[in-house]
């Protein structure tokens, strides 16, 4: 073999996204890694890794060690991966779906759907013996039980004899988000003193969040994962336009009802436990998609890793905003949170939109 | 393999007396039309003429208002779409291009009908992607972004995307339409030699009535939804077609080369009356 043709293959290898794909995600993976490290070391109280792991194997030298690990800082950090990579992993098929670079659960209808459940459920209990709090498990289902209600809402609204159409079906999900959103906001107005809890599920928190909650979004999640594999192929297929798609032997209609279910139970899943993050569903996949691409086999696995790193990371930021190192910053809510992430990803993440699409439509 | 053979002696396609349209916009009335395996078909007309509207019932893109469309011999809206897929490929008129997906990301699509549910790529699926891309001239391509490639490269990679499903017919829906002549030949090669070595059964519409005639053994001409001329080009291409179907006053000659029919319109002939069936 000479040294050009070497040369050549060498290229050809680099150029090959799938090639490059596998280290982009093994890169990935190890920098989620190191966020999550990050974020059960840092705190108001900072543990070097000898004393985490003290306290993971319930041997701290103090008793709050082990508190403030296993009982804090592990199940959040475990809640906001997992929340969201599902949330990224709904965005992708979204955008893939509906063939729309704007699609994402809260585009949809699914986020202010899920939103409004919770907000209805903490409502309706208030004042009521034992008020539901955000640890009652009653509010995560109220919150997915709106998700999909909404979801099922937008395709019910936008199908037409011939089947659903990708553009019909953003426009009625901006329309039902929009009427949704409203409602919600006459509730909490009503509803006057819950305010604090509401508001939380409003702009997205992981703020006393603990295992309860991942008790929750496991199962969840463990449940739609084969339906995820599943759907990849025909999310393929079907992103290449419906003329192509019924070529290649894809019923369309049903391929597409069933891609938007898994996205609408990946969204309302995780908004259910984290509340209404903003623009997560939008930006992670569209990261992911600068990275490795369109195919959905690399671009999932990658929006996902994308997904539980940017919310792994903003909810740390969040966390070290709250510290008192800051003088004049002073917001205390009831719960020891007192930034919540959603407020970070929205103050970040639109701009950072802006940037992104600047970019990507030159 | 449980499904079932096609018949050798079945028709690749029948109609019967089909109505086609969208909804309750209807195109075509009792349209039958029969083509046998292993043949060139062009599917010519005016603007409305419904030629694509029958194309894309034959592709089972649309389903007839009524009667049924037979895939040799058996209904075709009656199949496994997938089972269809492994018989027939369609190269649709217009396509959606995913950003940042690559040639190779693309052709591989073609084999999903082949493979099982998590589609994964086996040896035999390997082979089909390589031979639709040596085929399409696109090696040096492979890992390029599709909306980075020229039209005519672009067009290619869709033309391998339908290769690699490895069917025995094609179906082509103005191909051709937005390619520069030297890329309109040689995606029109590319089809007939597809025909020509390993018989595949070809049904295009076209706009170009040259093309039409130089590239296939069978010509049908369509008007208001309705077939007004059946045969091999030399039947179908004559000046009184061309101002009774097109409109237009045209002489036919035949190509020095090829010695097809070849036409050359001459001026425009308008009537009401005309107006009204052409844009029908």
């Amino acid at each position: 073999m000479t040294a050009t043709s070497l040369g050549t293959r060498r290229r050809d290898a680099a150029a090959n996204p799938a090639v490059r794909a596998r280290w982009i995600l093994v890169t990935l993976g190890a920098l989620l890694l190191a966020v999550m490290c990050a974020y059960v070391m840092l705190g108001p109280v900072i543990f070097g890794p000898d004393q985490v792991w003290k306290a993971l194997i319930n041997q701290a030298d103090e008793v709050f060690h082990r508190i403030s690990v296993w009982e804090v800082r592990v199940p959040r950090v475990l809640i906001a991966a997992l929340a969201g990579a599902m949330l990224a992993c709904s965005g992708a098929f979204l955008q893939s779906v509906l063939r729309n670079p704007l699609a994402a659960p809260a585009t949809v209808g699914v986020t202010q759907g899920a939103v409004l459940g919770a907000v209805l459920a903490l409502a309706i209990s208030y004042g009521t013996e034992g008020a539901m709090d955000d640890l009652n498990a009653f509010v995560p289902m109220a919150a997915i039980a709106g998700g999909l209600i909404a979801g099922g809402l937008v395709y019910a609204l936008s199908y037409r004899r011939a089947g659903t159409d990708p553009i019909r079906m953003i426009l009625t999900g901006v329309i039902v988000a929009a009427a949704v959103s409203s409602v919600t906001s006459f509730i909490v107005l009503v509803s006057g003193s819950t305010i604090d809890s509401i508001v939380r599920w409003l702009v997205g928190s992981l703020g006393t969040r603990t295992w309860d909650h991942l008790i929750f979004l496991v199962p969840v999640a463990v449940l739609i994962l084969p339906l995820v594999v599943m759907v990849i192929p025909l999310a393929n297929a079907l992103q290449l336009g419906d003329a192509t798609s019924v070529s290649l032997g894809l019923r369309t209609e049903v391929a597409r009802g069933i891609i938007l279910m898994t996205a609408v139970v990946l969204a309302a899943g995780s908004i259910s436990v984290v509340g209404g993050i903003a623009f997560l569903g939008l930006i992670a996949p569209h990261l992911a998609r600068t990275l490795v691409g369109s195919d959905l086999r690399r671009l999932l696995v990658c929006s996902a890793l994308v997904g539980a790193i940017i919310l792994v990371s903003a909810d740390l930021l969040a966390r070290v905003f709250s510290l008192d190192w800051i003088p004049f910053w002073e917001i205390q809510t009831e719960s020891g949170s007192r930034v919540p992430v959603g407020a970070f990803t929205a103050l970040v993440g639109a701009p950072f939109f802006l940037y992104l699409m600047r970019e990507r439509m030159r | 393999m449980t499904e079932k053979q096609p018949m050798k002696s079945d028709p690749a396609f029948t109609t019967d007396q089909i109505s086609t349209g969208y909804g309750s916009h209807v195109v075509s009335h009792r349209l039958s039309i029969t083509i046998e395996h292993g043949t060139r078909t062009a599917l010519v007309g005016p603007n409305g003429s419904g030629k694509s509207t029958t194309l894309k019932t034959l592709a089972r893109l649309i389903a007839p208002l009524r009667g049924a469309v037979y895939l040799s011999g058996q209904d075709i809206n009656r199949l496994p779409t997938r089972q269809v897929a492994r018989q027939m490929a369609i190269l649709p008129q217009v396509h959606e291009v995913p950003a940042e997906l690559t040639v190779m990301e693309l052709v591989e699509q073609g084999r999903f009908p082949h493979v099982g549910a998590l589609g994964m790529l086996r040896r035999r699926d390997d082979e089909a992607i390589q031979d639709a891309i040596r085929m399409t001239r696109l090696s040096e391509f492979i890992h390029r972004p599709i909306d980075t490639l020229s039209g005519g490269e672009r067009q290619r990679a869709w033309m391998a995307l339908a290769l690699s499903q490895q069917t025995d017919i094609l179906l082509l829906d103005e191909p051709t339409t937005f390619l520069d002549v030297g890329h309109q030949l040689d995606l029109l090669e590319l089809v007939s030699g597809l025909n020509r070595d390993r018989g595949v059964t070809i049904v295009m519409v076209l706009h170009d009535l040259n093309h039409a005639a130089r590239f296939s053994d069978r010509m049908v001409a369509l008007s208001g939804g309705d077939v007004v001329a059946d045969g091999t080009p030399a039947e179908v291409l004559t000046p009184r077609l061309l101002r009774d179907c097109f409109g237009v006053d045209a002489s036919v000659v035949a190509d020095p080369n090829t010695d097809s029919p070849m036409c050359i319109p001459h001026s425009p002939i308008f009537s009401g009356d005309e107006e009204n069936a052409t844009n029908g």
